[in-house]
């Protein structure tokens, strides 16, 4: 354990941590004892740990600045978690916390030679150093990544358990200060279910650790009314722990609450969401040591931690005063107030009461101390940003910063309001919301405890009525005089040397800044990313004002002038865990699955679908898959083609439907019939075939392959919301199982099962439709050849398609029946030629270039693709899909998209290649051009690794080329 | 007390039911699952798979006088369901079309008969589909029901804003679904119609988001003792 | 995320629809010239303001018609082609020449199509 307990032991003090329940942790390996209650900060600062980190460029040494998770200098590691904001997480007993961003240990950072070198580190560095020579980066980047980074990623750490909720709510309030608190509590009076939405484990905002009017008590009272209030109201629900990080058209907002992301609807939103405290940017103002005054009242009154032992305050307003009083109540030393002004008042006078010194019109110049501010210089203001010497120098052990305000604008930006600058108050203003947004409190501009109160409860029923859709009110005044006293005009106090950190984040200085405007960049957006101001964790939100007020100053320009940077989404860091959630990712099994699992099936995916690829291991795929085909070709195969789309279109239109939709004739084919189907676009390139099955003049049921249906089924529907054709277009393919039993047995197979239908050669031929019971099954039974045997597609009902296929197995088994997967019909079906659309067709196939011509329909006055393939035929076709075969059976075998070189020309493409078994040799389908497609014409396929493959044009089908076996 | 395997007709959840311990009853050619879940737990948060029960769909332009003519009870109303005399339900999904549930006694007479007295020779501009086949059906019921779809579901389900007989047909956990409200014996529940074919991934999405209101799987006849009060 | 009113199902966040194209009329296939054909196929007019656009509900496969300002992305109103329809007279729905009657017939319910999509 390290450091004695830097506790304060007495009421009114931590607020959040349970001293009945300490615990201990390590951080960077060392022991430290903290509190049920605490955050890795506050547990830390207790034990007297006040450096947390170093910086991201310099190295320098880093503490806590606001104690609220705004700021970059508090990311730690906690175990495998990158980037812990350590005053947001609590402690747990044993967690193992580690300090980042240096070379060997936190208190001794080898890397923090580079403040030395940072005369060497100019604003735009990265671009004026690394783009010369070309390439060059590359060589720096590594060491660059090394020195810069933030945190560690284990890729081996455990994804964790993260996912998302909707929320719907008539009024949303984003913050549970006490302007939230009242806007909530008064949507929620006035009917509207209201949701109010807090960062913090408690509500209160600023009324947690602040004070009203001078008095603690009172805030706490407040606090406690407000609270109970809200906490009793039915239709208010509250969100702690939890940050909304964007808002979005239409009222949709994110919200992180530990492990989950809310994605919230809400009518109107009202943000509440206070106000960023602003530095103070003298000459080592980031020394640990010196943070916020509000920082400084959280770790007091929330963990009970007091900030150091000897303070000095810089202020320039009220709040600098009252934390003053708070640190005397916890018994701190307060060695002098700082004021920028002359602030007065009742809580200057309490101050001075009690014997506390007060130095006006002053302001801090220097630091000193490295691991821990040990004492400031003190200087007067002489103008805007000068001063004299400073002559005065005080001891401390801590620096409270008050010197002004900038309203949360971020969120109410995100939904499109528009930011202005207020000369009257030094502050930006949000104006003119857009609808369905309001502000309350600080972010609105109102500041003074009562203005506060009114303002939010008008704000909070205004909202409440518009979410129930009754006409709103004029906006409730949001003039509050007070908030002039709060932001100074110009806290920005540069040295002759050293550093004044303007953005801690990205470590830029006043002279970053100067330079950007000076190297040409005098467009704040353009000051943004060159110097690269606001980019860093904390996005801008203690940068921002002050980079504004330079460049006014260098460029003479008026604050309200110079405009402000973009506020983008998200508020917050985001993991990519919260925006993965739980991945939603639909797995489609037909019915026979189990069965498939059983026979040990290698699955595959199409589409959502998955699929047997074959069956049996995968070190014996090649010789498994085979045996697959030849029990197809010498005896039945039974393959599961559920995952076909199938289309019911019913209705006395039906024929003349189909006939507009595909490119061959429909109208005269007979019922009981299959006919195939072509699907091309409205640009004649082809994009599904099928079959489509006449089961009745006004009945014809399509199939469509596994990953077009959904389109087809799209395009059929859009067509006929145009057409009005007196049709209905059904995708039935979840409602069919489909099995394809095939090969010389196929019709034995099925006349052993008690059927109604005739499975006879002349009462059911070839490319024949039939329906009716098989085994007690509804069946819809195609006699389609795809893969060149005789054989009989099943279709039936998806909830009997399991025991049709054990049926058939059983059945199938005393003639050699064997299951076959989709590898062995892409074999076989490439034996007969048969193409497969998407495999053997591209984004710009036109059925002419796939050898389809024959299932054009010349005499049609429409289908869809019907004139371009006319415009296209006019033209001449540059290629044509032929097969071949490798002529040298020594030769590598090649793959799919391998291409095919002449004269050093690419002149063809590869689009399917299989060892064929069955013909003893490699065959495949490939793009020529039309000059090349003579049966016999010989060409090379250049194959990995650049060997040339002699292989000759063959005509098609390569397997039984008088298409008589699928006839028997 | 019977096996799936021994009915043509078979449900994909089985294996999942058979882990949650699920028992077997039969309902006319297909197995049902028994003795899961109790009825206070189904007033909590229950889920329960109802895909063997019959129903039924009719699609087409005609299909809501089609319907009238038949004498099922609804109105030309999309997305509105309406309760039948025999306890079943029509849900109107659109002008064109409908799907009639069965009963949760599970008699499927009534929509046999429906499916009987239609031919595509009539005529009639109503067809029907077959839904037992196309879509699972799942009722999430209890109390904290719209908590389970609120992580699952864009819609807002919640109980004050879709009441009784209120229909959404939207994408439940990247599933295009039909989620009808329809309450049995005074406990709020939401009948799921989802494609069948992804019956699996959904009962696993549906108990995982389930899990944290302390959630139970049920079976039919815990939804019928609801009823029955 | 944006919500897009449906004539079907009402307000539904923008991730359950599809962009189907903008409204255009396509010309009488067997009259257009060459170049009308494919400037039918190929250009878009990418107007920076109103359009008119099909939009597909996917859960009910529904298919709709929306007015969208392209520059402040809103959705101005959406409805159903029937309604879309009665608004310009002059335009009709696609009806190829050469056929022996025309396709669109006067029918109940027509802008309705089926609603499940498997």
């Amino acid at each position: 354990m390290s450091g004695h307990s830097n506790r304060i032991e007495k009421p009114g003090f931590g607020l959040l941590i349970d001293h009945t329940k300490p615990l201990s942790f390590t951080f960077d390996g060392k022991l430290f004892n903290g509190f049920n209650g605490d955050t890795i900060a506050s547990a830390l600062y207790g034990s007297q740990q006040v450096l947390l980190s170093r910086s991201f460029k310099y190295h320098r040494p880093r503490g806590a600045l606001t104690m609220n998770g705004l700021d970059a200098n508090t990311l730690v590691q906690v175990a495998d978690e990158p980037n812990v904001r350590a005053d947001l997480h609590p402690v747990a007993a044993g967690i193992a916390v580690k300090s980042i961003n240096h070379l060997g240990s936190l208190q001794r950072d080898a890397f923090s030679v580079m403040d030395y070198f940072s005369r060497f580190l100019p604003v735009g560095f990265y671009y004026k150093t690394f783009f010369r020579p070309a390439g060059i980066w590359k060589y720096f980047e590594r060491p660059i990544r090394i020195m810069a980074g933030l945190g560690t990623l284990d890729p081996r750490a455990d994804h964790k358990y993260y996912d998302k909720a909707y929320l719907f709510t008539d009024v949303l309030v984003v913050g549970g200060g006490s302007a939230g608190l009242e806007a909530a509590i008064a949507a929620a009076e006035t009917g509207a279910e209201t949701l109010l939405i807090d960062e913090n484990s408690q509500l209160g905002g600023s009324l947690l650790y602040g004070r009203v009017s001078d008095s603690r008590e009172a805030a706490d009272t407040l606090r406690t009314r407000l609270v109970a209030k809200a906490r009793g109201l039915e239709k208010l629900t509250i969100l702690t722990s939890t940050v909304v990080s964007g808002l979005f058209s239409d009222g949709w907002a994110a919200a992180i609450g530990g492990n989950r992301l809310y994605k919230i609807r809400a009518r109107q939103t009202i943000v509440a969401a206070g106000s960023f405290d602003q530095p103070l940017v003298f000459r080592n103002n980031d020394r640990p040591g010196i943070l916020f005054a509000t920082a400084a009242q959280r770790l007091m009154r929330l963990y009970g931690v007091r900030p150091g032992n000897r303070a000095v305050i810089a202020t320039s307003n009220t709040f600098g005063y009252e934390a003053a009083l708070d640190l005397l109540d916890a018994g701190t030393e307060v060695a002098a107030v700082i004021d920028l002004g002359t602030t007065s008042g009742p809580t200057v006078d309490a101050v001075r009461s009690r014997g506390v010194r007060i130095v006006t019109g002053s302001t801090l110049v220097d630091a000193k101390g490295y691991l821990r501010v040990e004492s400031v210089g003190v200087a007067a203001i002489t103008g805007q940003g000068k001063t004299a010497a400073a002559t005065d120098w005080i001891t401390c052990d801590c620096v409270l910063i008050s010197v002004g305000c900038s309203p949360a604008l971020n969120l109410a930006s995100h939904a499109g309001a528009k930011v202005i600058f207020d000369d009257a108050i030094q502050m930006h203003r949000a104006v003119s919301p857009p609808e369905g947004i309001a502000l309350a409190g600080a972010a609105a501009g109102v500041w003074s405890p009562a203005r506060v109160a009114a303002h939010a409860k008008a704000t909070g029923s205004a909202a409440a009525r518009l979410a129930a859709g009754e006409p709103g009110s004029e906006p409730p005044d949001a003039d509050d005089p007070t908030a002039a006293a709060i932001t100074h005009p110009y806290p920005i106090f540069k040295s002759g040397k050293g550093k004044e950190f303007i953005d801690f984040d990205e470590d830029l200085t006043i002279k970053d800044i100067i330079n950007s405007v000076k190297d040409g960049y005098d467009d704040i957006q353009l000051v943004k990313r060159y110097s690269t101001a606001g980019l860093g964790p904390s996005q801008g939100r203690h940068a921002n004002l002050n980079t504004i007020r330079i460049v006014g100053a260098v460029t003479g320009k008026p604050l309200a002038a110079i405009g402000t940077t973009t506020f983008r989404p998200p508020l917050v860091p985001e993991k990519f865990a919260h925006m993965a959630g739980r991945a939603f990712e639909p797995v489609r099994l037909t019915s026979m699955h189990h069965r498939h699992q059983e026979l040990g099936a290698q699955f595959m995916t199409a589409g959502l679908w998955l699929r047997p690829a074959y069956y049996g291991s995968k070190d014996d795929a090649a010789r498994t898959i085979d045996d697959e085909v030849r029990a197809v070709r010498t005896a039945a195969g039974l393959i599961d083609v559920s995952t076909l789309g199938g289309l019911d279109i019913r209705g006395p239109d039906a024929a003349a439907f189909i006939d507009r939709m595909y490119t061959w004739a429909y109208e005269k084919q007979p019922v009981g019939r299959a006919r195939y189907t072509l699907m091309t676009d409205m640009s004649g390139v082809v994009i599904d075939d099928g079959v489509a099955c006449r089961f009745a003049p006004n009945h014809y049921y399509v199939t469509a392959t596994t990953s077009a249906v959904d389109q087809v089924y799209r395009a059929m529907t859009w067509s006929n919301v145009q057409w009005k054709m007196d049709v209905d277009v059904a995708n039935v393919t979840a409602a069919y199982s489909a099995m394809n039993l095939a090969g010389p047995k196929a019709r034995a197979i099925v006349q052993t099962l008690t059927t109604d239908i005739d499975f006879s050669k002349d009462a059911f031929p070839y490319m024949g439709v039939r329906t009716g019971t098989l085994a007690g099954i509804p069946v819809r039974v195609l006699r389609v050849g795809f893969v060149g045997e005789a054989g009989y597609e099943i279709h039936c009902p998806a909830g009997y398609g399991e025991a049709l296929w054990d049926i058939l197995m059983t059945a199938g088994k005393p003639h050699g029946l064997k299951p076959f997967g989709v590898e062995a019909q892409r074999i076989l079906r490439l034996e007969k030629g048969h193409i497969i659309v998407g495999q053997d067709t591209d984004g710009l196939t036109n059925p002419i270039e796939a050898g389809m011509d024959w299932a054009l329909a010349k005499k049609k006055p429409f289908y869809i693709g019907k004139r371009s393939i006319e415009l296209q035929a006019a033209k001449g076709i540059t290629r044509k899909l032929v097969g071949f075969a490798v002529t040298d059976s020594a030769s590598p075998v090649p793959k799919d998209c391998h291409l095919i070189i002449r004269d050093g020309e690419i002149v063809g493409r590869v689009t399917s290649v299989v060892k064929s078994a069955t013909l003893g040799k490699v065959i495949g389908l490939a793009y020529l051009p039309p000059t090349m497609t003579d049966a016999g014409q010989r060409f090379e396929i250049r194959v990995d690794g650049g060997a040339m493959v002699p292989a000759e044009v063959v005509p098609t089908p390569f397997y039984d080329p008088q298409n008589a076996r699928q006839d028997i | 007390m019977t096996t799936p395997d021994l009915h043509l007709r078979r449900s994909p959840l089985r294996s999942a039911l058979l882990k949650a311990g699920a028992k077997w009853e039969a309902l006319g050619d297909i197995a049902v699952s028994a003795g899961l879940g109790n009825e206070e737990a189904a007033r909590h948060l229950a889920i329960t798979d109802l895909s063997p029960l019959p129903r039924l769909g009719f699609k087409g332009r005609e299909t809501i006088p089609a319907m009238q003519k038949r004498g099922v009870t609804l109105e030309p109303t999309p997305n509105r369901a309406f309760r039948q005399p025999d306890g079943g339900l029509c849900l109107v999904l659109a002008a064109s079309e409908v799907i009639l549930l069965s009963p949760l006694g599970g008699d499927g007479g009534r929509l046999k008969e429906l499916h009987d007295s239609w031919s595509l020779e009539a005529g009639e501009r109503t067809y029907p589909l077959l839904r037992n086949d196309s879509h699972a059906w799942f009722a999430i019921t209890g109390a904290k029901a719209s908590d389970l779809f609120a992580k699952i579901c864009g819609v807002d389900l919640r109980l004050s804003r879709f009441p009784d007989l209120s229909i959404a047909q939207t994408s439940v956990a990247k599933l295009s679904a039909i989620v009808t409200r329809a309450d049995i014996g005074g406990t709020p529940a939401f009948h799921i119609l989802a494609d069948s074919a992804s019956s699996l991934y959904f009962f696993d999405c549906l108990i995982d988001a389930a899990q944290e209101f302390g959630s139970s799987v049920a079976c039919l006849d815990v939804l019928r003792s609801l009823e029955s009060g | 995320m944006k919500i897009v009113n449906c004539p079907l199902n009402g307000p539904r966040n923008i991730s359950e629809f599809v962009w189907g194209g903008e409204v255009k009329p396509m010309p009488d296939p067997a009259k257009a010239t060459d170049r009308e054909w494919t400037e039918y196929l190929f250009l878009e007019e990418n107007l920076a303001g109103d359009i008119t656009e099909w939009w597909l509900h996917a859960p009910t496969n529904y298919w709709f018609i929306a007015r969208r300002n392209t520059i402040t992305d809103q959705f101005l109103e959406t409805m159903t082609y029937d309604a879309f329809l009665a608004r310009q007279p002059l335009a009709s729905a696609v009806i190829p020449s050469g056929e022996a009657e025309p396709a669109a017939k006067p029918v109940t319910g027509g802008g309705d199509t089926g609603a499940t999509s498997a």
